[in-house]
């Protein structure tokens, strides 16, 4: 029983990682949140739904889902990122919402506000371990998030790519000044990061089989706890913290009066700011925004 | 004209215009507190408990919705003196989701049921509330008190070498903003005379924090913003269901072209400038004039 529902809380954690990562790693080499990252997450799925409803083969409709939210990151950047500047007070905070919400408007006017259902007959057998049952589907998801989380780690460790991304999050008028292309980086990792929420968004879309324009409203707050916990702008904080919150979250719907797992979440979020504002893997250094 | 004199729509700008008050002075004094709905929740389920339950009069409940609103400020305030910035408005969000959540577990107060049942209140009441608090928040904003806050809104280290106590002028621009919402929320519960944990969502900072954005960090712009911005679907009956996408839209152009907002501060100074009276000539015996500004000076 209880590894079933630490394998469930591990699904979840996985998802939230994803949008943690997503949400971070633009953080981190920009210093500003960017609150779009939700409703791309709710674009994906809705996309491959219009290609599939299109007649197109169910793979290339997911892939379609998933290059729409990358492109449509690209295009966040240049509507909201990038003709702020770093002196506007609340930053990309406002327009990447007012982005976020033009999209959801959309969606609704064009979908409606009901539930869609979403399925692309992926038939997986189901896999029995020991207690623990899963559905084809769901490993699949847990192999896939397992992979691009390891994927990532290497990328931003061992490439040239990873190692302009960290140099930005440092300080990027150093990294421009020694030659790293920052307009391209940036663009590069809002694509990735987009990405990653339209992949996440597919993920949970084909394990519940429905889809509704508000579906990214709860994942994204979430998430947001996740990179506070993890540290702002700190990958491996967000894998660990998203993986973490999705466990504890399932043990405490499990195991605990209903409907207070979510003041689990704040709370936790509350005591990781006034405690240990640097995250949890942070290591007590302070940056002084200027 | 038939539309402004439509009882809805005068309740639904009034209480738009009072949020967007209530935004306006912690934004101004630099607490990015996302915690509006929070307070606006307290206020709404003070007032609407003590006149549904208590029978206290209509007038009453509303003065206690306001103090509710600004003594729920306190915690948020405990935050506001630690963290800053974007993290505070983390921080805030979460806090008025926890207070959501104590009211859909609350069962005085009708737990996710809502509560309902409290006395009509005449929506002309609600404009002349948001129309007295426009008039003191102009006046505030002006005075000794408003310029203080500014000043520790643009740079709070400057502003307490210069001997003003920061955190005091947080605490009371926080709690200003929580009476402003909590007023509000008394005057939408008894405007509707339903409450739920669910009118009181994030959705409500975000056309709010739009008003805020497009019309400028002063009370003019905040009132000419909430009024104009939640006027216009109400004209345009297409417009209705594309409203919060138009506010996104406007809100983006705003940031790229006109970053301070329609009305920024000293939007008017050229205007007053003009109807004062040219200064007395100095007399004679007076010292040398110190010439004021200017990069020549």
């Amino acid at each position: 029983m209880i590894a079933q529902q630490l394998v469930n809380g591990l699904m979840l954690g996985s998802v939230y990682a994803l949008i943690g990562i997503g949400y971070t790693l633009v953080f981190g080499v920009l210093r500003m949140l960017n609150l779009a990252h939700a409703y791309l997450f709710m674009a994906a799925p809705f996309v491959a739904l219009s290609l599939g409803a299109a007649g197109v083969h169910p793979a290339f409709a997911l892939a379609g889902g998933l290059g729409a939210a990358a492109l449509l990151g690209m295009v966040l950047y240049y509507m909201a990122f990038r003709p702020i500047s770093s002196q506007h007070a609340l930053g990309g905070f406002v327009t990447s919402l007012s982005f976020g919400i033009v999209l959801q408007v959309i969606v609704v006017n064009r979908f409606g506000t009901l539930a869609k259902p979403f399925s692309f007959g992926l038939a997986l057998p189901d896999i029995e371990v020991g207690p623990v049952l899963l559905s084809g589907l769901q490993a699949a998801s847990l192999v896939v998030s397992a992979a691009l989380m390891v994927g990532l780690l290497l990328l931003l460790k061992r490439t040239r790519f990873g190692r302009n991304v960290r140099a930005i999050a440092e300080n990027d008028t150093a990294a421009l000044l020694l030659g790293v292309p920052v307009p391209r980086n940036i663009l590069a990792v809002f694509a990735l990061s987009s990405g990653l929420a339209g992949l996440a968004g597919l993920m949970v879309a084909l394990r519940f089989e429905q889809i509704g324009a508000y579906m990214g409203d709860n994942y994204a707050t979430k998430a947001l706890a996740v990179i506070v916990i993890g540290g702002l702008g700190d990958v491996r904080g967000a894998m660990a913290a998203g993986l973490l919150l999705g466990i504890f979250e399932v043990l405490f719907q499990a195991y605990a009066p209903t409907g207070w797992s979510e003041a689990f979440v704040w709370l936790l979020l509350i005591g990781v700011f006034l405690l240990k504002p640097e995250g949890i893997f942070g290591t007590g250094v302070q940056r002084r925004e200027v | 004209m038939e539309t402004l004199m439509s009882e809805p729509v005068q309740a639904i700008v009034a209480i738009n215009v009072l949020l967007c008050l209530s935004l306006l002075f912690p934004f101004v004094t630099g607490v990015w507190s996302l915690g509006l709905p929070g307070f606006m929740a307290v206020g709404a389920y003070a007032g609407g408990w003590l006149t549904q339950s208590a029978g206290w009069p209509v007038w009453a409940a509303l003065i206690a919705s306001a103090a509710g609103g600004a003594l729920s400020t306190l915690p948020f305030g405990l935050l506001a003196l630690r963290i800053r910035g974007i993290y505070l408005a983390i921080a805030t969000l979460a806090a008025a989701e926890l207070i959501l959540l104590f009211f859909s577990h609350f069962k005085p107060t009708g737990a996710v049921m809502g509560l309902t049942g409290m006395p009509f209140l005449d929506p002309r009441w609600i404009v002349a509330m948001a129309a007295a608090s426009f008039a003191f928040s102009g006046w505030l904003y002006c005075t000794r008190l408003g310029k203080a806050m500014q000043a520790a809104g643009s740079d709070p280290v400057v502003a307490a070498c210069h001997g003003l106590n920061v955190p005091v002028l947080q605490l009371s621009a926080l709690a200003l903003g929580g009476a402003f919402a909590g007023l509000a929320g008394g005057c939408f519960a008894h405007y509707y005379s339903f409450i739920a944990p669910n009118n009181f969502g994030f959705h409500r900072t975000v056309d709010i924090l739009m008003f805020l954005v497009i019309g400028g960090f002063t009370p003019v712009g905040a009132t000419l913003g909430s009024v104009v911005l939640t006027l216009v679907p109400q004209f345009v009956s297409e417009l209705e269901k594309w409203a919060p996408a138009l506010y996104g839209a406007i809100a983006l152009a705003m940031a790229a072209f006109m970053p301070a907002g329609l009305v920024p501060k000293n939007r008017f100074a050229p205007i007053f400038r003009r109807l004062r009276p040219a200064p007395a000539p100095r007399s004679a015996i007076a010292p040398p004039a110190v010439r004021q500004g200017g990069a020549d000076a």
